[in-house]
């Protein structure tokens, strides 16, 4: 008996010295366990702990927190009911072999189907599970009772441990939360900016690594005093007892300092941020908005910009020249009620309604010509771009226009129209009366050389040489005015038919119409060897080319005379010539020779109506080409004219 | 099967002979007067890929007899290939699960009988093969307790560490050693492995010796401590079966006492002392703790401590004839083999593997 009391004594002694050698969790477990294990010859040890304890947070679940040997450990989280037999969870401890029916129930470890299982309550932390596999339990409550006082130890070192690890993982937390503060506020020494510390004085207690080129352009070391217009602010902030913010100026850079100080502790910090770019951006974005104002100012167009709600908050120079209001009489008020003609004044609200709902405007970012209101309440033609201008994504729009006054332009423009009108009914008319006139000349024109031929017939005995020679002068008057007239009648009647327009091989073209010129024995006429193809009117083209070979075989003075025709690449245009050796014109009459019943010759009775070069110009003209002429008197004369290679049938201007 | 000739041409052409499948293996039990060139005889064994597993012993256990020299070839069927447990391994060394294999198993385990680790290796061997499987082994090593490689399989020699393999056999063991107490308790106050350094708050020498004085186990006059100490083992108190015994073997520094086997710290301990018929009488409650008639007994193993026989001497057959003797009347006729050992190794009944010291341990193997 005294043995056993012995014996027990010395196993509650190992047990209890077991543990608490760390304050680490597995080292107890293992090593209280080991011992039990070893002298009460237990197969198994098990430590389950409430999920509430080891993380301090609800949960009904119970954790395996040491299970050895581990061979037998399969479940290692359960509920209080898979845990634990609902009616023994208070006690103290409780034991239960393979014959108890709820035994398979509780087994939640694996290779074990028999033996015995015993639980004791580690208090509110969970559950020690013991099992044997002895053939008779070594569980009675006798033995069980022993266990108790040193599983009450057992329990306080687990809890320690428990509480241990829940510290630690707290300071854990704590000081990673404070790592990134520190991280995040960046301490003085790492922040970007200069930050000093000084005494009430001003003199440098502290200056963090941004502040040594400050201090070095200052001149001042450290312990040593700030300038003192730095000083003085710090007085400042000490006597208010608050934070003052001041720009500061050093060495050309702004600096926003800000003093807070801190009378308590006897120091102030002052935090010191360099705003020289920031400046610098904000001068240069003040020069930009001012030239933009000057060029808005000094634009020919009236510049006018409205806000959402129609009012006008922009209005230049020019707005107030054209539409009579200056820039105070009419900002903030509405632009329909200023400058919009009461018509159109409905149709204004609409189109503003419309965007704002749709952002669709049919009139936006388009010149458009409407009427608008000037202060002295007349309207006025102007035209004007309206662009919407968005202030921030899914904020305001203002809108701005462009507004020039078309008054003029439209007044000149009615102008044109009504000469127009004018010019083609007199250029009808002319037409009517050259071709009338024309043709009621030429009649009795005919009629007086029908008369003076019988005349001349019925009575040829009684006229004498002279009179014949006079009969003869008429005949031949009457046929120089019928061909005037004829030639009169044809220049009116000049114009382009682009439809009878046509390919025509120049060279082949002149070919034929040399051979059709009875040509005086003393001229001789020479073509180059090659010619283009142009697009040409066959009749045109005839009568230029007839008009030029004929002038210049009738005006041929010469023994040996030579009429020269060919043709120059210019690139876009052909320019032909026409050259002869006759006898030349002189200079003041280049100009002269082009123009309507200009003949040079009339008095040395050369045949001529002096309207040919007129219709050779007229057209030249109508097909965009030019021609001009050089000549020296008593040497010949070469005419030059320019033909366009591609087709042209639409722009008049000259070469 | 016993061998007389340990020369690596000889035991190459027995283990030739018999070894006939690539799941069977061989126990390989030499005594260390008749150890061959380890090394080749290892290289050879795995160049023609038969599994061995064994070590070297003091001496060996043959016909009811200690046999000094030759060796004991067993061959058994395999669960696995040898396994080799050493102290820089951990829980995730792969080593193959038994958990799931049913019907029989038993391990063979041989440890480095001297070595420190050998404690916390059997630990992590048992969680490693589980509970429900019988072991069986012991401590190898040398008669002059110097510590040097003695355990082995094909794969090589090993100091510090466990061998075994796991047979497809059923196995029953009998454990038992018959010392008493005589004196205690005492507390281990201060110890490290099997070292004790302090036994009640004082050296642990003085302390021991002031006892067995006490007890009039003689006096200790500097030179004769393992004459008296094997007298006088230490017994580690447990519930409901003998105490765990821890044999002193030498005397370390300043006053501490050198164990077989691990003396944990605080741990309560007696001073056992051995009665010759008690512990000839333990032998035999040993063989009859393993045997059965409900199978047909195959083979008999013992481990039987090198302490006892020094301490029986002359009175150490009697012990292996009760053993013997108790099969033969159970009308088990089976040739007895064994070895003499440095701690021997067994779990009761499923529980913690245990390292023994001056204990017997019985194996039968049934078919």
């Amino acid at each position: 008996m005294q043995e056993d009391i012995i014996q027990d004594i010395s196993i509650l002694y190992e047990l209890s010295l077991s543990m608490g050698k760390s304050m680490d969790l597995e080292e107890n477990c293992h090593d209280f366990l080991e011992v039990l294990m070893h002298r009460k010859r237990i197969s198994y040890a098990s430590v389950w702990v409430c999920e509430t304890c080891l993380t301090l947070k609800g949960s009904n679940t119970y954790s395996l927190i040491y299970g050895s040997p581990n061979f037998y450990i399969q479940e290692r989280s359960l509920s209080k009911e898979e845990l634990v037999p609902d009616s023994w969870a208070t006690h103290s401890y409780f034991s239960f072999s393979d014959d108890h029916p709820d035994f398979s129930r509780f087994v939640v470890e694996q290779n074990i189907e028999q033996g015995h299982f015993a639980y004791i309550r580690l208090d509110e932390l969970g559950y020690l599970k013991l099992y044997s596999n002895q053939k008779s339990s070594p569980f009675s409550g006798v033995e069980l009772t022993k266990l108790l006082n040193v599983s009450q130890q057992f329990t306080n070192i687990i809890k320690g441990c428990i509480s241990q690890q829940l510290y630690k993982r707290l300071l854990n937390d704590s000081l990673e939360k404070e790592d990134k503060i520190r991280k995040i506020a960046k301490f003085p020494e790492e922040n970007p900016n200069p930050i000093i510390r000084t005494n009430k004085t001003g003199i440098v207690e502290y200056a963090n690594f941004s502040s040594n080129s400050l201090l070095e352009i200052l001149g001042v070391n450290k312990h040593e005093p700030l300038p003192d217009f730095i000083r003085m602010l710090i007085l400042d902030a000490w006597r208010k007892k608050e934070s003052v913010t001041e720009e500061i100026s050093v060495e050309g850079k702004s600096w926003i300092l800000q003093i807070s100080p801190f009378p308590d502790e006897n120091f102030a910090y002052l935090y010191f941020n360099d705003v020289s770019k920031l400046k610098q951006a904000h001068m240069a974005l003040k020069a930009s908005e001012m030239k933009t104002r000057a060029i808005i100012n000094a634009a020919l167009d009236a510049v006018i910009s409205i806000d959402q709600d129609g009012r006008i908050i922009e209005w230049n120079q020019r707005a107030k020249e054209i539409f009579g209001w200056e820039m105070h009489e009419v900002f903030g008020k509405t632009i329909s009620g200023s400058i919009i003609p009461e018509k159109h004044r409905e149709a204004h609200s609409r189109g503003m309604e419309r965007f704002m709902r749709t952002g669709y405007g049919p009139v936006l970012n388009k010149r458009i010509e409407i009427e608008a209101l000037h202060k002295k309440g007349h309207s006025f033609p102007v035209e004007l771009a309206i662009s919407p201008i968005k202030l921030s994504e899914g904020g305001s729009y203002i809108f701005s226009a462009f507004v020039r006054d078309i008054s003029v332009r439209k007044e000149m423009e009615s102008k044109r129209e009504r000469l127009m009108v004018e010019l083609e009914k007199a250029n009808k008319y002319l037409s009517d009366f050259a071709h009338v006139v024309s043709h009621d000349l030429k009649e009795p024109l005919r009629s007086i050389s029908t008369l003076a031929s019988w005349i001349q017939e019925d009575h040829e005995e009684f006229i004498n040489e002279e009179g014949k020679e006079h009969f003869s002068m008429m005949v031949k008057n009457i046929v120089l005015m019928e061909e005037l007239i004829e030639g009169v009648l044809s220049y009116s009647k000049l114009g382009r038919s682009w439809d009878q327009m046509e390919d025509i091989n120049v060279g082949d073209f002149l070919c034929d119409m040399v051979k059709g010129i009875a040509l005086p024995p003393h001229i001789s006429i020479e073509l180059s060897q090659s010619f283009p193809t142009v697009f040409y009117h066959p009749i045109h083209l005839r009568q230029v080319f007839q008009n030029l070979l004929s002038n210049a075989i009738k005006y041929n003075d010469k023994s040996n005379g030579w009429v020269r025709i060919g043709v120059k690449d210019k690139g876009e245009y052909w320019e032909f010539f026409v050259a002869d050796n006759g006898r030349g014109v002189e200079e003041k009459y280049f100009e002269k020779i082009f123009q309507i019943f200009q003949s040079l010759d009339k008095k040395k009775n050369f045949e001529s109506s002096g309207i040919g070069l007129s219709i050779v110009k007229k057209i030249i003209e109508i097909y965009g080409g030019r021609i001009w002429v050089n000549s020296e008197l008593g040497e010949g004369t070469t005419f030059y004219f320019s033909i366009y290679k591609e087709n042209f049938l639409s722009d008049s201007s000259s070469l | 099967m016993f061998v007389t000739d340990t020369r690596i041409e000889n035991l190459l052409s027995y283990l030739e002979q018999d070894y006939s499948s690539t799941e069977e293996g061989f126990l390989l039990l030499l005594s260390e007067k008749s150890v061959p060139d380890m090394e080749l005889l290892l290289f050879t064994l795995k160049e023609r890929g038969i599994k061995v597993c064994g070590g070297i012993f003091p001496a060996l256990l043959h016909k009811g007899k200690r046999v000094d020299k030759g060796a004991i070839i067993q061959r058994f069927p395999l669960l696995g290939d040898p396994f080799v447990v050493q102290t820089q391994m951990n829980s995730s060394s792969p080593l193959k699960s038994y958990h799931n294999v049913t019907g029989k198993k038993t391990a063979l385990v041989w440890a480095d009988g001297l070595s420190g680790y050998t404690p916390q290796n059997l630990k992590w061997l048992y969680a490693q093969l589980g509970g429900p499987i019988t072991y069986l082994g012991g401590g190898a090593g040398f008669m002059s307790f110097q510590q040097a490689p003695c355990v082995f399989t094909q794969d090589g020699i090993y100091q510090d560490a466990i061998v075994g393999m796991v047979l497809k056999k059923t196995a029953r063991v009998g454990v038992s050693h018959g010392w008493k107490k005589i004196m205690g308790p005492l507390v281990a106050t201060k110890t490290r492995k099997n070292i004790i350094y302090e036994l009640n708050w004082e050296p642990a020498l003085e302390v021991y010796k002031r006892s067995i004085e006490l007890a009039g186990g003689g006096v200790f006059d500097g030179g004769n401590f393992f004459d008296l100490a094997k007298q006088y083992p230490f017994g580690i108190y447990r519930s409901q079966t003998e105490q765990l015994v821890r044999d002193p073997l030498g005397i370390g520094e300043e006053g501490a006492i050198i164990c077989a086997g691990e003396v944990p710290e605080n741990a309560v301990l007696n001073i056992l002392k051995g009665e010759d018929e008690e512990l000839i009488q333990a032998a035999r409650q040993a063989a009859a703790g393993c045997q059965t008639s409900e199978q047909p007994l195959d083979k008999v193993l013992i481990v039987d401590c090198i302490s006892r026989a020094l301490f029986l001497d002359e009175k150490f057959e009697r012990e292996l004839w009760e053993v013997e003797d108790c099969f033969s009347k159970e009308n088990m006729e089976v040739a007895l083999e064994g070895v003499l050992s440095i701690g021997e190794i067994s779990s009761l009944s499923g529980q913690n593997l245990d390292f023994y010291n001056k204990t017997i341990v019985v194996g039968a193997f049934y078919d």
